[in-house]
């Protein structure tokens, strides 16, 4: 068996407004192998960015805070840590790639002087040492010309190159866990598959876990080794690749599966959005968070919530249609294939 | 007894207070048939109080309606000068110790009658007493004149101004005239030293003696130059440069005759040729000179100026070094005590063209010839003078050092004194119970001016006598003092303020209060009439 | 970038000849004439008075007989102060008030930066409060008031300072105060509005992820981009300051520019009013220049030099 990188228990974070508690990750648990890839999918506000943020501690607070769970990373207890250790932490054993290049680089230093930073930080090297090793990481991103580029200023380079550049700045001290928070949402299409292919590159070379958040389903299919599905603030549903593609259990799943275009889709199947928005996180339902826009939808669904069920060893579900009692659905997907 | 009396008192007042207001609204009617006046005020905040106390008083005691016009300082002189105004407050100063500094302005077509007042009888009075040379009957004809003057209500006089100061307790002998109010150090002394600090609020724009037109610079020009004669504490001419002087008996020539000892402070002799250069040298047209005028009493001298005489024409001559002949035009008494005045002062041909331009510009671009000469001209900052140790009476001169800060801000001013730095300072109305609570004794001076309602006669509506009186008449001075001045200002009932002199004493106490303050009863009376006359009705 | 100064320059000279000619027009609507005084003067004299300053002569004659000596650098003389030329005044009274300006800039610009930094850093606590009610006192309460209370209570008072003049060091403090706080105010609000929005960008969060300690991440990337907007205003501000503060120059009896700035309009000095107006616009067009040249450096997003791709 893998050796586990990340466990995460139980996490609950809560944002403290004016308008009350926003509840916005409620009881998440799952964990992250070595060398492996975990996609996080979902839509917007469903608490996937908050989760990952967490991993890391850069939930801003006030008003944000970790109100219960662990956090278990490389043997220490990320949320125990004082602020001066998770800064030995942050950088050096985790990397962060952030969702736009355009604003997530300071445009007032030079790209390399940003990679330096974080270099000097966690390495005892010196400040010409720190430039090659900068140089060095971004030849290994791929940005050409890298020596001559690397006392530019961001608003020098394109977006992609921006995007190369942040993947520099994580994984500068070679870290365990990568964790990108929708790294190629705001790409063009054309230099999304370069950067996924980057980083693919980069986990074979380098042996890092990678977290990663997205909504879109084709970079799932293209990176990740396990999937977990998140909805208003819970995993519904977690598998491994194939398990989540070919045989999801979860209405919510299936909702998103169909919602995407797929190559292998007939011609005439309409693309179905989910109907309805996510609950209220400001006060979540008692029972499944999913059955106001679920149609199928039983009276249980709304009275309890459903318990995480084991389909198969890495296939977990959270859902009352797996119950044995529950009336057998047909699923809406025929079988799909992944590419 | 005493009860009933009171009880009485308060009925009686009732029942005055009803029919006043009674008869209020009756006047109302009438007085709404003349139509809205301007009162013409500059827009500094001052100015404008006056201007809505006296717009209060007519409104309620007369139901006039007059409006504020306010424009800027210098555009409501200018209107002023032009004649584009209905009724507007001005104030005039006097040039030299003798009513006829008041008096003359009201001639006929004279340069300051911007009311437009032409009165042939107010004319020959008064040109009767600029050739009196005998001093009881100029002053019974101005006394006639100003009789006439506001019988005819040609301006409606207001207060007479006097202020407040207060000063070091140690300071003593310093001596505030009516005419050159502002303090005169010449016989001060302070206990414990010899060097006392006051403010001259404002940079000295001109210290040039025969153009400059300001107090600040006079003030100075007085403590460092000296003239033929100088004031003494009373305003009485006192020897200066001259030792003595004679006058002829029809009191058109007058002979000076100058000290041997006086000196420049370069150390070259004063003589009467300076004065004769000085005194032609302010009249030259080239020169444009403001105060020109006050040496109109000289023969010619008017004429050089308007180019209708030469220079050689100008009756005054240095006839050798130590005697100055001057011819008057017209005999006036108070000519020795006018020589005293800036304007007057000497000047050194030799080292004016050695300096030409620059003359005056710089605290070593000039010699002087006072009791003191002026060490230091720190723009913008202050002066400093010094004891002139050639002056001929310098025995006399107790200061060494006189310090002149230019504070302009009347708060900053007082803090400055209150901290030490000045050993003199002007105190304000709304500064008076500051001053009172720091355990300080309030001083009083007269500055000699009196304010007046100017009032266009050539305005329809004004051109009215009885408007006029009116409008003078419903005024209540004395709440005016003391609620919108708060300082120490008296009551004007005449136009010469009591600070001038007359047959012997002072020439408004001879002649007296020309009509009643607050006197609604008449004012209503000469409103109806007027409107009346004006055909309003 | 020589050629942009080139242009700037030329388009400088245009914009000062632009202000030169606009206000002797506007000059010379204002109401009242220069040689107006409280006492009336004979008509004979007030007509030498304006010919012996060629006031006599057709206004359009007289912009061309100023323009001529303004090209020369002749600034002519003042009509109020006879024996000054404007030139002189300028010379001796603004370094004064440069002085004065440059002082209570300077403490403005620290004390504010530092009140809006460390507002922002503590965004919704204790100092944020202190920080904002600082910032709320500068702005509301008018520097004549504080100036004036200044004055009274710490130099009549307590006598810690000299109540008026322009001498030691220790004669500058409490006017820089006066003249600096409503600076200040403007600054921290500023600084603190541009800092919160600067801790909310993406790039801080990659700072922090990067492991940096909270105060690198304030310091290096904070600071110096909310910095940015301040220094925009900061050539205006200066131009502003060092020219002569009528209100506290008047409080503190300064002998710098201020006072000038209002005697010569309210008593239509007209050479004086076109010097002052020009040597304002002439500090104003080169503080901004200034400034911008200064925000190239500090932005590397904005160059001078037109882009050639």
């Amino acid at each position: 068996m893998a050796e586990k990188l990340l466990e995460v228990n139980d996490l609950k974070v809560s944002f403290f407004t004016y308008a009350g508690e926003v509840q916005a990750v409620r009881g998440v648990s799952f964990h992250v192998n070595k060398g492996e890839t975990l996609a996080i999918v979902g839509e917007s506000g469903c608490g996937k960015s908050v989760t990952v943020h967490s991993l890391m501690r850069l939930i801003p607070s006030p008003p944000g805070k970790i109100k219960e769970g662990s956090i278990i990373f490389d043997g220490i207890d990320i949320i125990s840590l004082s602020e001066k250790q998770m800064n030995e932490v942050r950088g050096s054993k985790m990397g962060m790639i952030f969702q736009d290049p355009m604003t997530s680089l300071n445009p007032t230093m030079t790209i390399s002087q940003q990679i330096m930073e974080g270099i000097m930080r966690h390495k005892d090297v010196s400040k010409k040492e720190a430039f090659e090793e900068a140089i060095r990481i971004l030849e290994l991103v791929e940005i050409p010309n890298a020596r001559k580029r690397a006392n530019n200023y961001p608003h020098q380079f394109s977006g992609g190159m921006r995007q190369r550049v942040m993947i520099a700045i994580a994984i500068a001290c070679n870290p365990m866990l990568l964790i990108a928070d929708e790294p190629t949402t705001a790409l063009d299409v054309t230099i999304q598959a370069q950067i996924i292919d980057l980083m693919k590159a980069i986990q074979k070379k380098m042996n890092t876990s990678i977290i990663l958040i997205t909504h879109d389903l084709g970079v799932v299919a293209d990176i990740a080794d396990r999937v977990n599905v998140m909805y208003a603030g819970e995993i519904v549903e977690s598998g491994t690749l194939n398990e989540i593609f070919y045989d999801p259990y979860h209405p919510y799943t299936w909702g998103l599966l169909e919602s995407v275009p797929r190559l292998d889709m007939a011609e005439d199947k309409p693309l179905v959005p989910i109907p309805g928005t996510p609950p209220d996180l400001l006060d979540p339902p008692k029972g499944c968070p999913f059955a106001d826009r679920c149609k199928y939808a039983m009276v249980i669904c709304k009275e309890q919530h459903p318990e995480m069920t084991s389909c198969s060893k890495t296939h977990k579900v959270s859902c009352w249609l797996t119950h044995p009692d529950a009336p057998k659905v047909e699923r809406p997907l025929g079988g799909m294939k992944i590419e | 007894m005493k009860r009933g009396k009171k009880l009485i008192t308060l009925l009686l007042a009732t029942v005055l207070l009803a029919s006043v207001a009674f008869t209020g609204c009756s006047d109302k009617g009438s007085a709404s048939k003349l139509p809205t006046l301007k009162i013409l005020t500059d827009d500094s905040d001052t100015a404008k109080r006056y201007a809505q106390a006296f717009q209060g008083m007519w409104q309620k005691e007369l139901g006039i309606k007059v409006e504020i016009d306010s424009t800027t300082f210098k555009d409501r002189l200018q209107r002023t000068q032009e004649g584009d105004f209905q009724i507007v407050m001005a104030g005039w100063g006097p040039d030299y110790n003798d009513p006829m500094t008041f008096m003359d302005m009201w001639v006929t077509d004279g340069p300051f009658n911007e009311g437009g007042y032409a009165n042939p009888e107010y004319d020959e009075l008064i040109a009767k007493a600029k050739a009196s040379p005998d001093n009881d009957e100029r002053m019974d004809l101005m006394a006639q004149a100003e009789k006439i003057l506001i019988e005819d209500m040609a301006i409606g006089p207001i207060y007479f101004r006097y202020r407040d100061y207060i000063k070091n307790p140690k300071l003593q002998g310093e001596v505030r005239r009516a005419f050159a109010p502002d303090p005169d150090f010449y016989w001060a002394s302070i206990e414990d030293g010899d060097s006392i600090t006051f403010n001259i609020g404002t940079e000295p724009p001109d210290m040039d003696p025969q153009t400059t037109t300001d107090t600040v610079s006079f003030q100075l020009l007085g403590h460092t130059f000296e003239g033929l004669t100088r004031l003494d504490q009373e305003g009485k001419a006192m020897p200066g440069m001259a030792k003595d002087w004679e006058v002829s008996d029809d009191g058109l020539e007058w002979t000076f005759n100058l000290r041997d000892d006086a000196k420049w402070s370069d150390g070259k002799p004063v003589t009467a040729h300076d004065f004769e250069y000085a005194w032609k040298r302010a009249l030259d047209p080239e020169l444009a000179s403001q105060y020109a005028y006050i040496l109109y009493y000289i023969e010619n001298a008017e004429e050089y100026y308007n180019g209708e005489a030469s220079v050689d024409d100008v009756g005054v001559e240095a006839v050798d070094d130590t005697t100055l002949k001057v011819r008057l035009a017209l005999p006036a008494p108070f000519f020795d005590t006018l020589v005293a005045f800036g304007t007057f002062m000497p000047l050194n041909e030799e080292y004016h063209k050695s300096v030409g331009d620059k003359y005056a510009s710089e605290a070593d671009k000039m010699i002087y010839n006072g009791p003191f000469v002026m060490t230091t001209w720190d723009h913008d900052s202050k002066v400093v003078l010094k004891k002139n140790p050639d002056y001929w009476n310098a025995d006399e001169i107790k200061l060494e050092t006189i310090e002149g800060l230019m504070i302009k801000d009347a708060n900053s001013a007082l803090n400055e004194f209150l901290t030490g730095g000045l050993d003199i300072v002007g105190v304000r109305g709304d500064q008076k119970e500051q001053v009172k609570k720091e355990g300080y004794e309030l001083l009083h001076y007269a500055d000699g001016s009196s304010w007046y309602f100017l009032f266009n006669l050539e305005d329809e509506i004004l051109a009215n006598e009885n408007i006029r009186k009116a409008l003078t008449y419903s005024i209540n001075r004395q709440a005016f003092v003391e609620k919108i001045l708060q300082d120490d200002s008296k009551v004007g009932l005449g136009f010469v303020p009591p600070v001038m002199p007359g047959k012997s004493g002072s020439f408004r106490e001879e002649v007296g209060d020309l009509f009643q303050d607050y006197d609604i009863k008449t004012a209503k009376k000469c409103l109806e009439k007027g409107i009346e006359e004006l055909g309003l009705e | 970038m020589g050629r942009y100064i080139g242009k700037r320059f030329l388009h400088s000279i245009f914009t000062l000849f632009i202000i030169a000619t606009v206000t002797f027009i506007l000059m010379n609507l204002m109401p009242g004439k220069p040689f107006t005084g409280e006492k009336p003067i004979p008509e004979e004299i007030r007509k030498n008075m304006e010919a012996k300053y060629g006031l006599d002569k057709p206004i359009h004659e007289r912009y061309v007989i100023y323009m001529k000596n303004l090209l020369r650098g002749d600034l002519g003389m003042s009509m109020v102060h006879k024996h000054r030329s404007v030139g002189s005044i300028i010379k001796e009274r603004f370094p004064i008030s440069a002085s004065l300006g440059l002082r209570a800039l300077s403490f403005a610009l620290i004390a504010g930066l530092f009140l809006g930094i460390i507002a922002a850093v503590n965004h919704g606590k204790t100092w944020d409060y202190v920080s904002m009610i600082i910032a709320v006192i500068g702005v509301s309460v008018p520097s004549f008031i504080i100036g004036g209370l200044l004055q009274y209570f710490v130099g009549v008072k307590l006598r810690l300072f000299p109540v008026t003049g322009w001498e030691s060091f220790k004669h500058t403090v409490i006017p820089s105060f006066a003249l600096g706080l409503g600076t200040l105010a403007v600054m921290a609000r500023m600084m603190r509005t541009s800092m919160l929005d600067v801790l909310n960008q993406d790039y801080i969060k990659t700072a922090k992820a990067k492991g940096l300690p909270r105060r690198a991440v304030v310091w290096r990337h904070g600071i110096r981009n909310a910095i940015l907007p301040v220094v925009t205003i900061l050539g205006p501000l200066v131009a502003g300051i060092t020219t002569g503060t009528f209100v506290v120059e008047n409080i503190f009896a300064i002998p710098g520019l201020g006072q000038f700035l209002v005697s010569s309009v309210n008593q239509n000095d007209y050479t004086l009013i076109m010097g002052l107006t020009l040597f304002y616009s002439l500090i104003l067009v080169t503080m901004n220049f200034i400034v911008d040249i200064l925000y190239g450096i500090v932005d590397p997003r904005i160059t001078l030099v037109e882009r050639k791709e």
